[in-house]
């Protein structure tokens, strides 16, 4: 059970003046259970390629398989699959269209067909799964909601689908820290206890090494980098600038701390390990 | 009193909400700006920050107190344009302050409206492109641009007014990380070159740290006020108002609580690596 | 899928027509469109399809991308050959049932589609050889002297600069609302047409709302860039008349005279 991209590329206008090509020659391959993150800036080629992932976009040339379906296959079982990937567009909240939150999140498993006791349920429990109150909420107005809270509506209309893969793009853009944090904590708890594939592409190096247990660098349509957040964040410096990616905080305060001869370990990420390596060693030369 | 650009006093804002009730989005809010200032104000989303940028050029109007802008107060509609002239404003989102489909077009429409002489607009848009380093692209169309390149473009817009101060609300907040340095070298630049006022509403703290001045607001109020380094090294109180510190704050303040002797006002990741060094 | 769509057909180049003032360009093509119509015989018909040969000479652009302009309106133009065809009396060339052709009715069709041919390219050739905002500017200053009969002439080229400026970024939010909603098993494509209206609406309403929140922000971003209405307002580009302008205009008018005199002289 995976995604997987054989050679894909992907050219915008074929046959015109606008001819752009803008993802070439991708192959990989998503194991179900992973988190993964995909970085680059913009223009890098990440959104045409997340777009290929549920067949808003076919390849001009390659294929892309979902549990081994091919998705530009005219078939009902490729229109079905495809449902099993669910995508959270940048500022999902300009999606929603109904009169009250209850109508919008049922829109997803509306169109699946189902009968409306098992959308009342799924409506429930994507609510809840974001944060808000079902007896509180459902009958209200998404419009008049705060911006965060219209972006947990708008991510419940995808959970609502039950998809087996979830695709986010930039979900935090624009949001406070600590909106920001709530949004990034439900979807971890959505992974950790769904089991879902869950696919984060963002600009944001310290949620991407956080959070993810893999990381794809993309720069001009290509993937440069793939492998665990700490491999790349350690891996050419060269190369991630070229591909116009920020190093994390984290490791620009190590880089820092090693130059000046604070000896701890180059794969540092988070702010806990950090500060029980420079108490250990404070430790150590104290007792020297 | 002549370096003072901006000042409001006790300023109140309240409007009423979709259920009627009455919303105070500010509350008696003094503020001073001095001329050639760059002044950051921080806060959660709804704290107020973009209402009290909105006052500063008559776009708001006060409920109570008042609004000083160069001595001319917002609320007397005969000195408006007057204001808005002094005051320029860059809004979050770049796609929705952008009026033509030409670059050089949209940069000359402030001048436009003020009945400036052509000849004067041709110097003036000239002027302002290459202020924010877009003269190559003058005649491109700005839908095709990057996040980065727009938001230059609408504050080349706003420097064509030839304001005394340039009040700027969250614009980097829909950008990529390059279009966020691009934005904020670019001010900064404006700041220490041209003695340009500046007024910087962001969450982003990285950002604020390049400020003389942050302004921490909450519920309205302004709560905090100081340098950088006096702002981000009460780590525990920024993160109560749901902000964040600066990374290196925020491990020397993890650090000083495990009992290591380190200064109070570290924000910079240099200033932790020479504090460490020393502390041996 | 939307963005595809190429807009405003601009095609930049400094030809004789691309250096003609907006002004002239406007007026020439109105009044050349009036002349297609007093054109009744084959030598005025002769006299029109060498002016436009002539107009598309002077523009410099591709025979090609002149011709695809008349791609779009094909149908019309064979509908008007067909309608005028059957439509007009006079001696029978084909016979079934009750569908005549006549030879005056053939005549009259190829006139017609001619016409309507001539008269698109002409108005293309204004389009390709003028950029949209010249153009507004043109339009603004024409109907400038009729703001005194209450015409918003500086408004109505606000709002054209305005749907110019807007149209690729609301065209590109469709796309994008669209994916979204087909992300989530909407269907715009299928059922009877009262269904496909009703399915329409999860990216009607979203596009609304995001053009009334873009309106509203542009609307205080004007206002903080000083915008008080058309008075007093000065332009970056002024429209200037050059000698040419007074030639390609003088050209036109001869031309008019000319088909005006083989009407009334039958020739």
């Amino acid at each position: 059970m995976s995604i997987k991209l054989e050679a894909v590329s992907y050219t915008y206008m074929p046959g015109t003046p606008y001819e752009k090509r803008a993802i070439s020659d991708i192959s990989l391959e998503i194991e179900k259970g992973e988190f993964v993150a995909i970085i680059g800036h913009t223009g890098s080629g990440k959104s045409t390629l997340v777009q290929h992932l549920n067949g808003l976009l076919h390849p001009t040339s390659g294929r892309v398989l979902v549990d081994d379906i091919d998705l530009a296959a005219k078939t009902p079982e490729a229109k079905k699959i495809a449902r099993s990937v669910g995508m959270v567009f940048q500022y999902p909240e300009h999606q929603l269209f109904a009169e009250t939150i209850y109508e919008d999140v049922a829109f997803g498993p509306r169109n699946l067909k189902l009968d409306e006791a098992e959308v009342r349920q799924r409506v429930e429990l994507a609510m809840e799964f974001v944060g808000l109150d079902y007896g509180k909420f459902a009958h209200r107005s998404p419009f008049h909601l705060s911006g965060g809270q219209m972006r947990r509506v708008a991510i419940a209309g995808v959970i609502a689908m039950q998809p087996d893969y979830l695709v986010l793009d930039e979900p935090s853009a624009g949001l406070d820290p600590a909106a920001r944090n709530a949004i990034f904590a439900e979807i971890v708890q959505l992974y950790r206890t769904r089991g879902i594939t869950v696919i984060l592409v963002t600009h944001n190096m310290e949620e991407a090494a956080r959070l993810a247990d893999r990381m794809l660098v993309m720069a001009k349509g290509e993937v440069r980098m793939d492998g665990k957040p700490k491999e790349v964040f350690r891996a050419d410096r060269e190369l991630l600038h070229a591909a116009g990616v920020d190093v994390p905080r984290m490791v620009e305060l190590v880089d820092a701390l090693r130059l000046k001869g604070i000896d701890i370990p180059e794969d540092t990420v988070s702010v806990d390990s950090l500060v029980r390596e420079i108490l250990a060693r404070q430790r150590r030369e104290n007792a020297c | 009193m002549d370096d003072i650009i901006i000042q409001t006093k006790d300023l109140c804002h309240l409007y009423p909400n979709g259920d009627g009730e009455l919303i105070r989005a500010l509350d008696k809010v003094s503020v001073t700006i001095r001329r050639g200032e760059f002044v950051a104000i921080i806060g959660t989303n709804g704290s107020g920050k973009s209402t009290l940028a909105k006052h500063f050029n008559a776009l708001l109007l006060p409920s109570a107190g008042q609004c000083l802008v160069d001595g001319l107060p917002v609320s007397d509609t005969g000195d408006m344009w007057a204001i808005r002239q002094k005051v320029g404003m860059v809004f979050q989102n770049p796609d929705n302050q952008i009026v033509a489909a030409v670059v050089e077009e949209d940069v000359a429409f402030g001048p436009e409206n003020l009945g400036v002489p052509p000849l004067e607009i041709r110097r003036r848009v000239d002027d302002a492109l290459a202020a924010v380093d877009m003269t190559d692209y003058r005649l491109h169309a700005p839908h095709l641009l990057s996040g980065g390149q727009k938001q230059r473009i609408a504050i080349a817009g706003v420097l064509a007014i030839r304001p005394d101060c340039l009040v700027l609300d969250e614009p980097t907040a829909m950008l990529d990380p390059l279009g966020r340095e691009e934005v904020l070298s670019t001010v900064s630049r404006l700041n220490k070159e041209q003695g340009m006022t500046v007024v910087y509403i962001t969450h982003f703290m990285e950002e604020a740290v390049f400020a003389d001045r942050v302004l921490v607001m909450d519920k309205g109020r302004i709560i905090r006020e100081g340098t950088p380094k006096e702002i981000f090294s009460c780590v525990e109180e920024i993160a109560a108002l749901g902000l964040e510190a600066p990374l290196a704050a925020e491990v020397a303040w993890h650090l000083r609580n495990r009992g290591l002797d380190l200064p109070a006002d570290i924000i910079t990741d240099e200033e932790l690596a020479l504090a460490l060094c020393q502390s041996n | 899928m939307l963005t595809d769509i190429t807009l405003g057909q601009y095609y930049p180049g400094d030809s004789f027509l691309h250096k003609l003032d907006p002004r002239t360009k406007i007026v020439a093509t109105l009044i050349f469109i009036c002349s297609i119509f007093l054109a009744s015989t084959y030598v005025a018909y002769g006299v029109l399809f060498l002016s436009v040969l002539l107009a598309v000479g002077l523009s410099r652009l591709p025979a090609k991308l002149v011709a695809r302009s008349v791609k779009p309106l094909w149908v019309i133009v064979v509908l008007t050959f067909v309608i005028h065809a059957f439509s007009t009396p006079g001696a029978a060339l084909f016979e079934w049932k009750f569908i005549s052709i006549t030879d005056a009715g053939v005549q009259q069709g190829v006139l017609m589609s001619l016409r309507l041919v001539f008269l698109i390219v002409v108005s293309s050739l204004l389009t390709y050889t003028t950029s949209p905002i010249v153009l507004t500017d043109g339009i603004e200053s024409l109907l400038n002297p009729l703001r005194r009969f209450g015409v918003p002439a500086h408004e109505l080229a606000m709002m054209m600069t305005i749907a110019l400026r807007f149209i690729p970024t609301l065209l590109e939010e469709t796309d994008r609302i669209m994916k979204a909603q087909v992300a989530r098993g909407a269907d715009f494509s299928s059922g009877h047409l009262l269904k496909r209206a009703k399915n329409l609406l999860p990216l009607l309403v979203p596009l609304f709302i995001s053009a009334f929140r873009r309106a509203d922000e542009l609307a205080v971003a004007m206002e903080a860039r000083c915008y008080r209405g058309g008075e007093n307002r000065t332009r970056l580009h002024q429209l200037a008349y050059a000698p040419r302008d007074g030639v390609a205009l003088g050209g036109v008018l001869a031309l008019t005279l000319a088909l005006a005199w083989m009407r009334w002289s039958g020739l």
